[in-house]
């Protein structure tokens, strides 16, 4: 089964480990239930992603006096408003985040073999390893 | 989602005596017993006495506070749980980019020690401080010899983002010319190294306390336990040394669980283990109070690519030479950097057992030579180790470059 295709986190990117129910309706990719939402008047299910995109935009837009709140409860407005100001974060060139998943990622970030290496089970098995010790570092001199 | 930013919040304003100017980060612990934490300490000072105030944001754990205020320092610990060494780096770095793109408009100077904590300090726009890149080590080197399955690709990744460090920071600091002509042969500029050796205070052995427990002779290691620091080569110098029934070896050790406990099985399995005392993870002043006693420290550095290549500058040996102890150590460049053979130290060639349990024996034979090293190192240790030699020169560069800042306002 594919897995939710969406992207935790804000300066520091990870995939989202559940298993993916739905597709879509604006981006066609799969995600979560966690990462979907009916889009009010549509009824059709929407990532966070694309829902966030649609109040970043509708909020800059024409109708800019109108509250965004009014159409919306909290539940939809909070969680889909995080991912449009994460979005607007990103594409206004304040930041770059990094990456560190599985999915389209490019040659520099970080995948799952990249991170599994160091998860403290694998050195376990290697008795010159040094497991987690928040005391212990390896940059000592 | 913003859960570093969440932590930034968290703090009770009305106790914040200033807004920081200078901010040091460190994904290390601290307070710790171990020289890194002894840098910290003494770098971190020197920034904030410089800039007048400043915030350190290093690691903690359940016992240290996540926030505490020292004069005009604030300490913010991230105290993270997470058993992946690259998962809590990447929680360290979100902890540092929120502090700094909050701090942006108001740090004059930002300090980091490794890319975990520099990347997002780099990476804040339209920011108003300096940077300084200190490169004690570098993680592409050292992580595979913590972490035996990390692939080339894993290091390359983690190598680009050491190279954004010292192409992007303002200045770069290290503690040895070996480390600088390292980061020159990877690209780095030579002109934005400066090289900062590691310092210690001068302290008159018959001032401290030895421990009541000690015994009458001893040598003594002190330090992390990685496998470049040659503790197995000292072992097996041990076993030639069974015949000296009084001596004893000191081992002031930090390090992991895993590590120590197979050091333990290996100093048994080599019969050895009566002539070894353990002192896990002891204070700093313990750890003085052990080596005032000790007849000889003992430092015997393996020569491996982090030794040989990316280069160090072990505090063990620069504390032994500020207490007047004759230090034993590997011949590498990284240690002739400190020690000239038979005048402030005595070099051995690295990974040989027999070589250093007969310079063990030659020291013990002759102790007014031994007094004579002693002195000689104190005396360059005071000339020009101390903790204060060395931080005078850091705070020459946080001049330059708060004067760079001055005569360019318009600098990002």
């Amino acid at each position: 089964m594919e897995n939710c295709n969406m992207k935790r986190g804000f300066f520091f990117l990870r995939d989202c480990d559940y298993p993916a129910h739905q597709s879509c309706s604006s981006c066609g990719k799969s995600f979560c239930n966690e990462h979907l939402r009916l889009k009010p008047g549509i009824s059709a299910p929407f990532c966070l992603d694309c829902l966030g995109k649609t109040m970043q935009q509708s909020i800059q837009g024409k109708d800019k006096g109108v509250s965004t709140r009014d159409n919306y409860d909290d539940y939809y407005y909070d969680t889909a408003w995080c991912y449009g100001y994460r979005s607007n974060y990103y594409s206004s060139g304040s930041y770059k985040p990094w990456y560190f998943g599985s999915v389209n990622a490019d040659d520099s970030d970080f995948n799952d073999s990249d991170i599994r290496v160091f998860d403290a089970a694998s050195e376990s098995d290697d008795p010159d390893a040094e497991a987690f010790d928040p005391e212990a570092n390896v940059f000592d001199s | 989602m913003i859960e570093a930013s969440q932590q930034v919040t968290n703090k009770p304003a009305e106790n914040i005596t200033a807004t920081p100017k200078g901010l040091y980060a460190a994904f290390d612990t601290f307070p710790a017993p171990k020289g890194a934490a002894v840098h910290i300490r003494e770098f971190a000072q020197t920034l904030f006495t410089y800039t007048g105030s400043g915030l350190l944001l290093v690691l903690g754990d359940e016992e240290l506070p996540s926030w505490q205020i020292e004069g005009s320092m604030q300490i913010r610990r991230l105290a993270s749980g997470e058993p992946n060494y690259l998962k809590r780096a990447m929680q360290f770095g979100e902890f540092v980019y929120a502090h700094a793109e909050m701090l942006r408009n108001d740090l004059q100077i930002a300090h980091f020690r490794d890319p975990w904590g520099g990347i997002p300090m780099l990476d804040v726009k339209n920011r108003s401080y300096k940077t300084v890149y200190e490169v004690n080590s570098l993680p592409s080197i050292e992580l595979p010899a913590r972490y035996g399955n990390i692939s080339s690709r894993t290091c390359a990744k983690i190598r680009r983002l050491e190279q954004r460090c010292w192409e992007e920071a303002d200045r770069i600091i290290c503690p040895s010319q070996v480390i600088r002509n390292c980061l020159i042969s990877l690209g780095a500029s030579a002109d934005k190294i400066t090289v900062i050796p590691n310092g210690a205070h001068i302290i008159d052995a018959a001032q401290i306390d030895i421990p009541a427990d000690a015994p009458g002779q001893y040598l003594i290691y002190f330090g992390a336990v990685q496998s470049w620091q040659g503790l197995e080569v000292l072992f097996k110098a041990m076993t030639f040394l069974r015949d000296l029934s009084e001596l004893k070896l000191v081992l002031c050790v930090s390090g992991s669980k895993p590590r120590l406990k197979y050091l333990q099985k290996l100093a048994a399995r080599m019969s050895i283990e009566h002539q070894l005392i353990w002192q896990m993870k002891v204070p700093q002043i313990v750890v003085s109070n052990w080596l005032a006693g000790a007849a000889i420290s003992v430092a015997p550095l393996v020569e491996c690519a982090r030794n040989l290549t990316q280069g160090c500058c072990p505090i063990k040996i620069v504390e032994s030479m500020a207490m007047a102890k004759p230090v034993i150590a590997s011949d590498l460049p990284v240690v002739r950097e400190l020690i000239d053979h038979n005048d402030t130290g005595w070099l051995i060639r690295p990974d040989r057992p027999s070589e250093l349990a007969r310079a063990i024996r030659i020291l013990l034979a002759h102790p007014d030579e031994c007094r004579r090293i002693g002195e000689n190192a104190q005396k360059k240790a005071a000339a020009s180790l101390t903790w204060a030699t060395v931080t005078a020169t850091l705070a020459g560069i946080y001049r330059q470059l708060t004067a760079e800042n001055l005569a360019d306002p318009f600098q990002p």
